[in-house]
């Protein structure tokens, strides 16, 4: 009996060993320790969402309307100027209209186009 | 099976030393094989962990009485489920359960999608810390594989006041808390180390700390629910040291989960929310250094021995390490975190907040360390007891109800005062007219009616938050009521999930005060046929049998309940006398209706015709129950769809973007 405990007990050392060991001989270099994927990234969504809270604060009655046009202005803004960026090669090949014209019809666009995949949040 | 128990343990320490060395050597040399082969490690870790487990449990359902624990833990006569949660019901078992289960939350992260993060390297070694602690402490102290000199007939048994549904749960949940905790407490320390001060840590043990707080908030629940069935005194929370000592890191989580929110939206209180981390660990290993020390006395305590030497030891070592890891970036902290602007705001509201709930686990961590205090500096040991917690800590919860009152109807942004009290003015009045109603109908005390109000008032708000979104919704989208309560809980699952945490607690409020201020409590001694009057109620004794089940003596006193002058059936509280154990279990008969419960005890008898009962009535006891699980059903939600704000718009804005 004591025989299969040792055996077993072998066993497990042997796993564990193996555990440890593999990734020296692995073939697989693995990717190497990333280091700053996450940032506190700012993305088109993200302002939906801010803007979509505010609007909720509003009808709520937490804010008052003077308030709430400006902070919207202020969300619109910056949802222009990622906007803006997104589409920058773009429209240097586009003499014909005004760069701040365009940004604001794709921003209307892309608010849109995010309305209808998510309807609306609070 | 010694052989193979004792191979697991040894070579967890050798495990847990390897994998920290090579996540050092790893990150030094930036060579992923050292980090690829620490994560194998860990992996290992889980695997000797798991067999060392599943080896005890079989050793206690098998009744292997040749090894000490089972013996101490279990007899032949034991149910099987209890021979199997017996794996808690000791120190030693209770080490390992810690280790296996601080095995699995360290590998489910080193092989978690963020298992590339740069941070994960430190994160994997600081656990592997306390992992490689908890074997250390195993071999010296707590061995679960230790052998008798000689077998037993069989076992000492298990107190039978363990011998309950809450002994499967409770100590479970409650170390599922605790171990959940090291989670955050490594993120946070990782980063600091990488000198990372953005929310990104926060971002990945936003679940963890949530699920953390979750099973600290059901191990208190269901703590107190078996305290109330089973140690028979009418109440479901004594203050007992160990209880506080749960108490304690659920009052900084909460503070944490709180605070977190205003470092994710504002860029603010960076070093508060680290602390808060830190402090939540260090409690946890403060809990298990008093259930193991056995320097204060406690239903919960393991005895006294040289573990808790270790926990001090460690828990010392640990809260110098933090500090000064803390300490040295400090100026960095400092230059990336952003001072509260305004006194009237979300974030000082939340602030407010976190200092009273620091202020309250403070207070618990005074009253329960009193004794210690007292001795060394007098020479005698004072207990502070339940009126010192009771009135420290009823102004300070009474605080706490009516910030969260308030809380939910200041603005994220650009809050003002005039808004707030337009919005405040419902909810306050539902509460005032709350206040009028119980002095009307005759309730007494005036401590008891402020807290009832608060309460209503904290309810009012959270039922006025959700119809006014509903309604804001509903206008704004043209939903139908139910699609727009639905849509709106859904899309910002973080808040409405807090809200009804929030709205559980009132429930839980409600029962604890009721509980507390309104009780109703009888001793008397009755013939049969004679009838005990309490409350709206009347019981009759019509006798007392006595039986024997699975060798244990079984003693039941059967009473008549009537309740407003109708028969409502029976009640029947027990006294088993159990073949291992020399004291008598009592076992505590309840009646519960929607507002009260009759608590009825068996205290002695003199023969068959004439016993003494304890009868209590109550109140609202039952709410605390459907509170519980409604703030862990509130728990749920925020933490099924929640996600984190991003900071990058707060950057934009500050920019002027």
């Amino acid at each position: 009996m004591d025989f299969i405990y040792l055996i077993v007990g072998s066993a497990i050392i042997l796993t564990c060993f193996y555990f440890v060991v593999s990734p020296f001989f692995s073939r697989n270099e693995g990717r190497s320790s990333e280091t700053d994927s996450w940032e506190s990234t700012l993305t088109l969504d993200s302002v939906y969402s801010a803007v979509n809270e505010l609007e909720m604060d509003y009808l709520m009655k937490k804010i008052k309307e003077k308030d709430f046009l400006q902070l919207k202005e202020q969300y619109q803004m910056i949802a222009t100027e990622l906007v803006k960026q997104e589409g920058k090669p773009k429209r240097e090949t586009n003499n014909n209209v005004s760069q701040a014209e365009e940004a604001e019809l794709e921003l209307l666009r892309e608010l849109q186009k995010l309305r209808k995949k998510k309807g609306r949040s609070s | 099976m010694y052989l193979i128990g004792n191979i697991t343990l040894y070579l967890g320490i050798v495990i847990a030393a390897y994998t920290i060395i090579a996540n050092v050597i790893g990150i030094r040399k930036q060579n992923n094989k050292w980090i690829e082969s620490a994560r194998g490690g860990v992996l290992s870790l889980l695997f000797v962990s798991l067999i060392a487990s599943f080896l005890l449990l079989y050793l206690l359902g098998t009744s292997q009485f040749q090894f000490e624990y089972v013996a101490a833990y279990t007899s032949h006569n034991l149910p099987m489920v209890y021979k199997l949660t017996a794996f808690w019901a000791g120190n030693a078992g209770s080490l390992l359960l810690w280790t296996v289960l601080l095995s699995v939350y360290t590998a489910m992260l080193v092989f978690s999608k963020e298992k590339q993060n740069s941070m994960m390297p430190y994160v994997s070694s600081i656990l592997s810390l306390n992992i490689l602690f908890f074997f250390v402490v195993m071999i010296l102290g707590g061995n679960p594989f230790a052998m008798t000199e000689t077998i037993p007939a069989d076992g000492k048994g298990l107190n039978p006041m363990l011998q309950h549904p809450g002994m499967i749960l409770h100590p479970v949940t409650l170390y599922l808390g605790y171990v959940g905790l090291a989670v955050p407490f490594a993120f946070a320390i990782g980063a600091l180390i990488l000198r990372r001060m953005d929310a990104e840590w926060i971002k990945l043990t936003r679940r963890w700390t949530i699920t953390a707080w979750l099973f600290l908030t059901l191990g208190n629940m269901i703590g107190g629910w078996w305290a109330y069935l089973e140690l028979g005194w009418g109440g479901y929370w004594a203050w007992d040291p160990v209880e506080n000592a749960s108490f304690l890191p659920w009052l900084t989580v909460s503070a944490f989960l709180h605070s977190v929110m205003i470092q994710e939206r504002k860029g603010m209180l960076k070093t508060w929310n680290i602390s808060l981390v830190i402090l939540s660990y260090l409690l946890t290993l403060f809990g298990t250094f008093l259930v193991r020390s056995g320097v204060l006395t406690s239903v919960h305590a393991f005895g006294s021995g040289p573990l808790g030497t270790y926990f001090l030891i460690f828990m010392a070592f640990m809260m110098l390490f933090s500090i000064y890891i803390v300490i040295s970036r400090y100026q960095l902290i400092k230059k990336e975190s952003i001072p509260i602007e305004s006194y009237f705001s979300k974030e000082s509201s939340f602030l407010l907040n976190n200092l009273i709930l620091v202020a309250g686990a403070f207070a618990v961590f005074w009253g329960t360390m009193y004794p210690l205090i007292s001795e060394s500096l007098k020479g005698t040991k004072i207990n502070v007891g339940a009126p010192y917690f009771n009135s420290v800590m009823a102004p300070i919860l009474l605080l706490l109800l009516l910030l969260m009152a308030v809380c939910p109807l200041i603005a994220w942004q650009k809050a003002t005062v005039d808004r707030f009290l337009k919005n405040a003015i419902w909810p306050f009045a539902v509460g005032v007219l709350a206040a009028i109603i119980l002095v009307v109908v005759g309730v007494k005390g005036t401590f008891a009616i402020i807290g009832l109000a608060s309460t209503v008032f904290m309810f009012a708000t959270h039922v006025q938050e959700f119809l006014q979104g509903t309604r804001a919704r509903m206008k704004a989208t043209k939903e139908n009521i139910a699609k727009a309560i639905y849509k709106l809980t859904r899309k910002n699952q973080r808040r409405y999930g807090g809200y009804i945490v929030h709205i559980g607690i009132a429930l839980i409020a409600i029962g604890v005060i009721s509980s507390h201020a309104y009780p109703e409590d009888i001793l008397k001694t009755v013939e049969r046929g004679e009838n005990i009057a309490i409350g709206d109620y009347v019981l009759t004794f019509n006798g007392l049998t006595e039986q024997t089940e699975n060798g244990n003596g079984i003693v039941t006193a059967d009473l008549k309940v009537d309740y407003n002058g109708k028969n409502v059936g029976s009640i029947n509280p027990e006294k088993i006398f159990y073949e291992t154990w020399p004291e008598p279990s009592t076992e505590v008969a309840i009646k519960t209706n929607w507002k009260e419960d009759l608590y009825v005890v068996l205290s002695s008898w003199e023969n068959s015709e004439k016993i003494t009962l304890q009868v209590k009535v109550n109140p609202f006891v039952s709410w605390i129950w459907i509170g519980g699980g409604i703030m862990v059903f509130g728990t749920a939600i925020a933490l099924i769809g929640g996600r984190t704000n991003s900071t990058g718009l707060l950057k934009a804005f500050r920019a002027g973007r």
